[in-house]
């Protein structure tokens, strides 16, 4: 394979796994209320991907998708009944269509299993015979407009129905040719509907540069049809994106009215006018697909650096101009001013760029769930709300994991089975609800079950067993709960194959904090949990305050800060065992002092002559972080430490400040989970 | 394809694919550049395409910029329908000539 069609393939595989994730999509919503939108939708979204993987020789795919396709023709005909049973059909058959786009993209071989039980089941549902040719791979030379062609002819004649004329318009598009479907092929199929009377425009091009491979032709006309409505779809549907072809169907004449006695006349036919009425309906546009380009990750993360140094470079600019006297400066104070503004608005862009929606992880849920349903024999009902937020693109790759666990966790030892649910009164089937907002810059990922709760008796004594926790310690509810979150921690007595297998949740709070975020948990005893998942937009850009401890900069993420205040003296409490901690609307709030955190030297050390930074990190508690100084609020590009230097705990990157001086910045979850325990930073390393 | 002399018949091919259709595509471009008219045996096209059409026709209307001769020989009845199909039917008619 040359170099060019390897690149084809790959970009044909990237489309393949927004097929799937669209065709997924279509089943959850066939499933909750069968639509034709939603049944042409998935056909066309099988279709597409027989047509690409035949191309590329992908024969699996390809002869499995046939399949797939025969059967979903039958249900979009109404020759077969869209029933539970038809569903879970769909989604493995949307499973089957995953891993083997997945095998093609790994080159990794995975179970057969699967594909043959679910393919038997297509077939048998399609009524193909077990040996049918569709059951082999297509040949190289896989001809799609023959097998089309051939499907049309086969289809039954319709000289009863009424005949119906449609305008038609058919502009076939640049790679149309290239596909191998011909737009005479096309119209010989829509003459063997009915009387096709077309006109044809366009204008070629001189000989010389006449390109025979595009079609510089198109047509306009009329089609008189006894041929349902689905036979267009399907002429439609088989062009698929490669040209535009549009049809509308015209009212019949009205029927003549029968004879009728005079004492009748009054009857009305109603059912005709009805009739009519429909027929007249024009056939529903297509959405028009918006124009998209591939870009490759490294250009995107080129440019998300260039933005970066932007951003530093403005922030120099304004700390030199800062000593300017405003008046007499006023355009270039002004200018400043504007170029803030269209830096800022750069950035938006280069981050909405890397977005992606988080449906490509979401989607594949509804699968995983399915089979955690037949593994552990409880019922799931599983909603998912918000899967079009949008977040970085890395940060969408790396959720697949972490969600995974909760989700399989949640099943396995949250939600209770059948005979559990009873005996507390609850709806028989388990309800996950996953839900994503955006909240500022910043969005929210919570996944709530509706299952027993955390047992903390449980969870406290495997704590004391396991020597995580003294025995006579005194944790209130939430510090329970946040012990599942230590390394290692388990309470599963046996290790089940859903969930319980070494990977803990402290793996998932780990990933999510690497990623800038953190994870709140909440649980009600007979109610049920929510993990909450907070995650920054973009992993790139952060708008931070700037404080001073000592002669160092601290970074707090604006998000996180609920007040700054500088403590009055009875604002202090002391307590014996936790140091000073501060009275605050009601609450006694924890001291953390940064220069202790961080052993940084010739910090203030009196929280009364220093500032107190008032954090809360979603979901955790409200702790006062003490600093010298505020410097102000600026946005920063966050650097990888750990890329440059070694993970630190308490602080999740660093960044140079607009006096080119460089910072760390705080991430508050890691600094508030392990209080007391002194994270000396070399000076080297802090200093850049 | 191919005829004995540059001033013999064309022989169009039977499948109008992407190879025979570049290979009349150049054979009509070398005898524009010498300046000959040109005849297309179309008797034996079986499986005609868009691409050997628009070639036939973007041949034709350069051939009528150098007014030279340019004819379609008994079209065989797969390009004729072929023509039809697509809507040129008229344009068929007026490039069909008779070998006399």
């Amino acid at each position: 394979m040359s170099a060019e069609d390897q690149e084809l393939r790959q970009i044909f595989l990237l489309e393949c796994e927004e097929l799937v994730t669209l065709a997924e999509s279509s089943v959850e919503t066939l499933r909750a209320a069968p639509t034709e939108d939603a049944i042409h939708a998935l056909f066309r979204a099988v279709h597409s991907i027989k047509g690409g993987a035949g191309a590329f020789g992908l024969d699996h795919l390809a002869s499995f998708a046939h399949v797939f396709e025969t059967y979903m023709d039958l249900l979009r005909k109404g020759k077969s009944t869209l029933d539970d049973a038809a569903v879970d059909l769909l989604f493995d058959g949307v499973d089957v269509l995953r891993q083997l786009s997945d095998e093609a993209r790994d080159g990794e071989k995975a179970s057969t299993q699967r594909y043959e039980a679910a393919l038997a089941a297509l077939r048998a549902a399609a009524g193909l015979e077990e040996d049918a040719a569709a059951a082999k791979p297509p040949p190289a030379d896989f001809d799609p407009m023959a097998e089309f062609e051939a499907q049309m002819a086969a289809a039954p004649a319709a000289d009863e129905a009424p005949r119906r004329k449609y305008k038609i318009r058919f502009v076939p598009g640049p790679k149309l040719l290239e596909a191998g479907i011909d737009p005479l092929r096309i119209l010989g199929v829509l003459k063997t509907l009915g009387e096709l009377q077309v006109e044809i425009a366009g204008q070629l091009p001189p000989l010389a540069d006449l390109d025979a491979q595009i079609c510089a032709w198109s047509w306009t006309g009329t089609l008189e049809t006894a041929a349902p409505q689905a036979d267009l779809d399907d002429v439609r549907d088989m062009i698929d994106d490669l040209a535009v072809f549009e049809f509308e169907g015209e009212a019949p004449p009205p029927a003549p009215e029968p004879e009728k006695p005079v004492a009748a006349a009054s009857a009305a036919p109603a059912p005709k006018k009805q009739a009519a009425a429909q027929a007249a309906e024009p056939a529903k546009p297509r959405d028009k697909p918006v124009a998209t380009v591939r870009v490759d990750v490294p250009k995107l993360e080129r440019l998300g650096n260039m933005v970066g140094e932007l951003i530093i470079t403005q922030a120099f600019l304004a700390r030199q101009a800062s000593g300017l006297d405003p008046e007499t400066h006023r355009p270039l104070f002004r200018a400043l001013d504007e170029m803030g503004q269209h830096i800022r608005e750069v950035a938006d862009a280069a981050t909405s760029i890397r977005a992606q929606p988080l449906k490509a992880v979401f989607s594949r849920f509804g699968s995983l769930v399915r089979d955690l349903e037949k593994t552990t024999g409880k019922r799931i009902r599983l909603e998912i709300v918000g899967d079009h937020t949008e977040i970085d693109k890395t940060v969408v790759e790396r959720l697949s994991e972490p969600l995974t666990h909760l989700i399989r966790n949640s099943i396995d030892h949250g939600i209770e089975n059948a005979e559990g649910r009873a005996a507390a009164g609850k709806d028989p089937i388990g309800q996950l609800r996953l839900s994503a907002e955006q909240r500022g810059a910043q969005v929210v990922i919570e996944l709530v079950d509706d299952g027993k709760g955390i047992n903390r008796e449980r969870v406290l004594a495997k704590a004391i067993e396991r020597e995580l926790v003294s025995p006579g310690a005194m944790l209130s509810d939430q510090e329970i709960d946040e012990l599942i979150f230590l390394p290692g921690f388990s309470t599963a007595d046996q290790i089940t194959s859903v969930s319980g297998r070494g990977v803990g949740m402290d793996a998932v709070r780990q990933v999510i904090e690497e990623m800038g975020g953190n994870v709140a948990l909440t649980s009600r005893p007979g109610e049920g949990t929510t993990f909450s998942l907070t995650l920054p937009l973009s992993l790139a850009i952060l708008d931070a305050m700037v404080t001073l401890v000592g002669r160092q900069n601290y970074l707090v993420p604006i998000s996180a800060i609920i007040d700054c205040l500088r403590p009055e003296a009875s604002a202090i409490v002391r307590m014996d065992d936790r140091g000073a901690m501060l009275a605050w609307r009601g609450q006694i709030l924890r001291i953390l002092p940064l220069a202790t955190e961080f052993g940084v030297a010739g910090a203030e050390s009196d929280p009364t002559r220093a500032i107190l930074i008032l954090v809360k990190p979603s979901g955790g508690e409200t702790v006062a972080i003490q600093v010298d100084d505020l410097i102000g609020q600026e946005p920063v590009v966050v650097k990888s430490l750990e890329r440059n230097y070694r993970k630190v705990r308490g602080v999740s990157g660093a960044t140079i400040l607009g006096d080119g001086r460089p910072a760390l910045i705080l991430d508050l979850s890691s600094l508030m989970a392990v209080d007391g325990r002194n994270r000396r930073m070399p000076r080297a390393a802090a200093e850049g | 394809m191919g005829g004995d002399a540059a001033s013999a018949a064309i022989e169009l091919p039977a499948t109008g694919d992407a190879i025979t259709v570049a290979a009349l595509k150049t054979e009509l471009l070398e005898r524009l550049a010498a300046g000959e008219g040109v005849r297309l045996d179309a008797r034996h096209v079986a499986e005609p395409s868009t691409a050997l059409i628009q070639t036939i026709e973007a041949g034709a209307a350069a051939f009528a910029d150098k007014t030279l001769p340019f004819g379609l020989l008994e079209p065989s009845d797969a390009l004729c329908g072929a023509y039809e199909t697509l809507g040129l039917f008229t344009a068929l008619m007026s490039r069909i000539v008779m070998e006399m």
